[in-house]
């Protein structure tokens, strides 16, 4: 009981002072206030108890009612979405948008990894991308095996050091992370090995998977610690050089085929597709300035590093109206048959040999010498650019010690 | 005791009195305990409904349109979807790095019917609370990049085509995940501003202050236009927006950047100087519920709040600016189609990136962090 809510001895007095006539003509009650207030109190404590506990089973069960809600609508929604998404994916597929279909189906298959067809789908783009099928892993990843202790330094610690040995890289710099942010200046030598090491690591896998710039990024900052190691080195000038070739794709047709294609050689992150799609690209502006033997060249290129049913018909007539430009005019004019004139869309340019179906090819007195080749004044002339020299094997791994 | 039994038994006025008193703590019982029965029905649909509806992170207020040219042609009279399917970052401990990407559009594109909105303004910015050091970069809308599953395109266009082709995530994924591939550093949230939200923003702080640097017209929305003096000067939301935005200056888009970057930094000056947050805090579940009108995000109320207040014990020093820009990072290129876009020169705008984020973070040697 309160010092407020306790009768004071004085008030009880005072009343039954003031109440004289009442204790002339009644006997006086024995319910006191002081014992009217402490039976009073039971009940007050009953009521507040009763609304307690009833509010309080309301918010209990509106919650978890809430919960299960949510819980089911999350699962419908999330099947609605995959199902979406998965058609969406099919749709883009079809279309060619292959990249595009890639992330719709990953994404139903995060949402649920048993969604039927999805994997074969995923396996058909993936052909298609000519890329090994990734494992896609559940939205809801189960969380690892050991619990991580983060109420100590020391085991925080602990766990970074075993997220290391588990090549968690992720984990490993989240908990240093959090180590030096509780207190930067514990074994400082050794949290910074590992957070080398870890950055090191993680770079490189960003990049084996592609993730070029991202990879770069973590290998600039394993660098604050100590110089890199060679192979690290060389797959970041390699990265870069990529960067670099790909910023001119789309704007100098020309530039990106010459770059594109030097990466090209080392058959990595997918750059001889673009190296085709680019070489394509530029070919055709060369068919525009009449440089045909040169477009020839590309067209081959572009067809040698990606198979395109549509362009062989155009890289063959561009072909023959290199040779028919180079090889010396056959005695005997053949008579065509089906005169054909140069269909291609680039008819505007000089060349004024005429063609004649199959049947009626130039001849040409050596017609495997007539194939074009790239030759030094055929290549886009390169000023103070980098070049991927030493091109790394994805294969190959070794450890940073800082 | 048994006197006073037989004292009450002689009274029958007491008798009456006493029913009539029993009477009415009968109802009085009934009537509370009817009344907390239908406070805990109530409280029940309360607590279930917030719960159901509970999102734990992020508003999601635009009303996309289904699709656009890309797609499908949308359609004037068909009522707005929107296939929200919200990218679901790690949950911020206030600890690790973070990184926002900052858009900026102008919704009234696209309640004129002219499909998904591109993105008017991109900036990054990050907040490294161990380092207490912050960075903000602003990319050019006309950089020509590859767009994941897009082919290559203006870096402002990503924005579009996530919301166009309803991907998941929608237009903020594609362009967090576009300027994270192209730039490298992680991204995990975003903020999409309506232009009319952020004016709202501004007058709800009192305006802001800057020193503009260059005598330059501004026009705002709804407003005549009008000459900005160089000097000091303090703008309310309206004008701070045509501050933000306005191009016809000497530095073009770049300058422009640049002016946006400042009004950021003035916005946290302000918090700071006139010690605005708590009472911002204390109004802040309203706020995040008008803010909903027009800002659409992935960080939670409870993570905002928190940014907060590393934000505004950053000093002036703390934070780094930088803008992409010519001659060294970009070089302007006019495509065969007459586009006049913008390409991106890697190892320069590398050297920028790592000025920003890698030495500013708490990923380094030494133990304080301070670059």
């Amino acid at each position: 009981m309160t010092e407020e809510t306790r009768p004071h001895p004085a008030n009880s007095q005072d009343t039954q002072a003031h109440s004289p006539s009442l204790g002339d003509t009644q006997p006086v009650h024995t319910n006191h206030p002081q014992a009217a207030s402490r039976r009073l109190w039971p009940w007050i404590i009953a009521v507040l108890g009763f609304l307690f506990v009833v509010l309080g089973i309301a918010v209990i069960a509106g919650y978890s009612a809430g919960l299960k809600i949510r819980e089911e609508s999350g699962i419908a929604n999330a099947a609605q979405v995959s199902k979406e998404q998965f058609d969406a994916g099919v749709e883009d597929f079809l279309a060619g948008r292959y990249e595009l279909a890639r992330q719709r189906i990953e994404y139903a298959l995060k949402l649920d990894p048993d969604f039927e067809g999805a994997s074969e789908i995923l396996g058909m783009i993936m052909m298609e991308l000519d890329q090994p099928t990734p494992t896609v892993k559940p939205l809801n990843s189960p969380t690892p095996s050991v619990t991580p202790d983060l109420d100590s330094i020391e085991g925080i610690f602990g766990s970074a050091q075993e997220a290391f040995s588990r090549e968690d890289w992720d984990s490993t710099l989240k908990y240093l992370l959090i180590l030096r942010g509780e207190d930067s200046d514990y074994r400082l030598a050794e949290v910074n090995q590992l957070m080398a090491v870890a950055l090191r690591e993680r770079g490189m896998a960003k990049l084996y998977r592609g993730e070029l710039e991202q990879g770069v990024y973590d290998l600039n900052l394993a660098e604050r610690f100590g110089p890199l190691d060679n192979q690290a080195i060389s797959w970041r000038n390699s990265a870069a050089f990529f960067m670099f070739a790909n910023s001119y794709f789309g704007l100098d047709w020309a530039l990106a085929s010459e770059y594109l294609g030097q990466i090209c050689e080392a058959q990595i992150w997918g750059a001889c597709y673009k190296y085709a799609d680019a070489a394509k690209e530029y070919a055709l502006l060369l068919v525009e300035e009449g440089d045909f033997c040169l477009a020839s060249y590309y067209l081959s290129e572009s067809l040698a590093n990606r198979d395109d049913g549509a362009l062989a018909p155009t890289a063959t007539k561009v072909q023959r109206v290199c040779l028919t430009a180079t090889v010396t005019p056959p005695t005997s004019t053949p008579t065509p048959t089906g005169s054909a004139t140069a269909t291609f869309p680039y008819e505007s340019s000089t060349p004024t040999a005429t063609l004649s179906g199959d049947t009626a090819t130039p001849t040409s007195t050596d017609s495997a010498s007539a194939t074009p080749t790239a030759t030094s004044d055929a290549s886009p002339t390169s000023t103070s650019t980098p070049t991927a020299t030493s091109t790394p094997t994805p294969t190959a791994t070794d450890t940073l010690t800082p | 005791m048994e006197s006073n039994r037989s004292t009450t038994q002689k009274h029958p006025y007491r008798t009456k009195r006493n029913a009539n008193y029993t009477l009415a703590i009968r109802f009085l019982v009934a009537g509370f305990i009817l009344s907390t029965m239908v406070a805990a029905i109530i409280l029940f649909h309360v607590m279930r409904d917030k719960t159901a509806s509970y999102t734990g992170m992020g508003l999601d207020p635009f009303e996309a349109v289904g699709g656009d040219e890309l797609y499908q042609s949308a359609d004037p009279n068909s009522t707005p979807t929107l296939i929200s399917i919200p990218v679901q970052p790690n949950p911020w401990d206030g600890k690790e790095r973070v990184t926002i990407l900052i858009m900026g559009v102008d919704y009234r594109d696209w309640l004129e019917g002219e499909g998904a909105p591109r993105s008017d303004t991109m900036m990054l910015v990050s907040l490294d609370p161990i380092t207490n050091q912050a960075s903000l970069m602003s990319i050019p809308r006309d950089l020509w990049v590859e767009i994941p599953g897009f082919g290559y395109n203006r870096i402002n266009t990503a924005y579009r085509f996530g919301e166009s082709a309803r991907l998941p995530g929608g237009g903020p994924a594609l362009a967090m995940q576009t300027v994270e591939k192209w730039i490298g550093v992680p991204i995990g949230y975003y903020a999409v501003i309506d232009f009319h939200t952020f004016e709202d923003m501004i007058d709800e702080i009192g305006g802001i202050d800057v020193v503009v640097e260059e005598r330059i017209k501004i026009s705002a929305i709804d407003r005549h236009q009008r000459w900005l003096e160089t000097g000091p000067q303090h703008l309310d939301g309206p004008d701070a927006l045509a501050f933000a935005r306005v191009r016809k200056s000497a530095g073009g888009d770049f300058g422009r950047a640049d002016r946006q970057q400042q009004v950021v930094v003035a916005v946290l000056e302000r918090l700071v100087s006139l010690d605005m947050l708590p009472s911002l805090i204390q109004k802040a579940p309203r706020l995040y519920q008008e803010l909903s009108e027009g800002v659409r995000t992935n960080l939670s109320l409870e993570q905002m709040v928190k940014l907060a207040w590393s934000a505004i014990k950053l000093e002036s020093g703390d934070i780094h600016r930088g803008v992409i820009g010519p001659p060294k990072m970009i070089g302007f290129y006019t495509r065969p189609d007459g586009a006049q876009v913008l390409r991106a020169v890697p190892d320069a705008i590398r050297v920028l990136r790592d000025e920003l984020f890698v030495e500013t973070s708490a990923f380094g040697p030494s133990p304080a962090g301070a670059p």
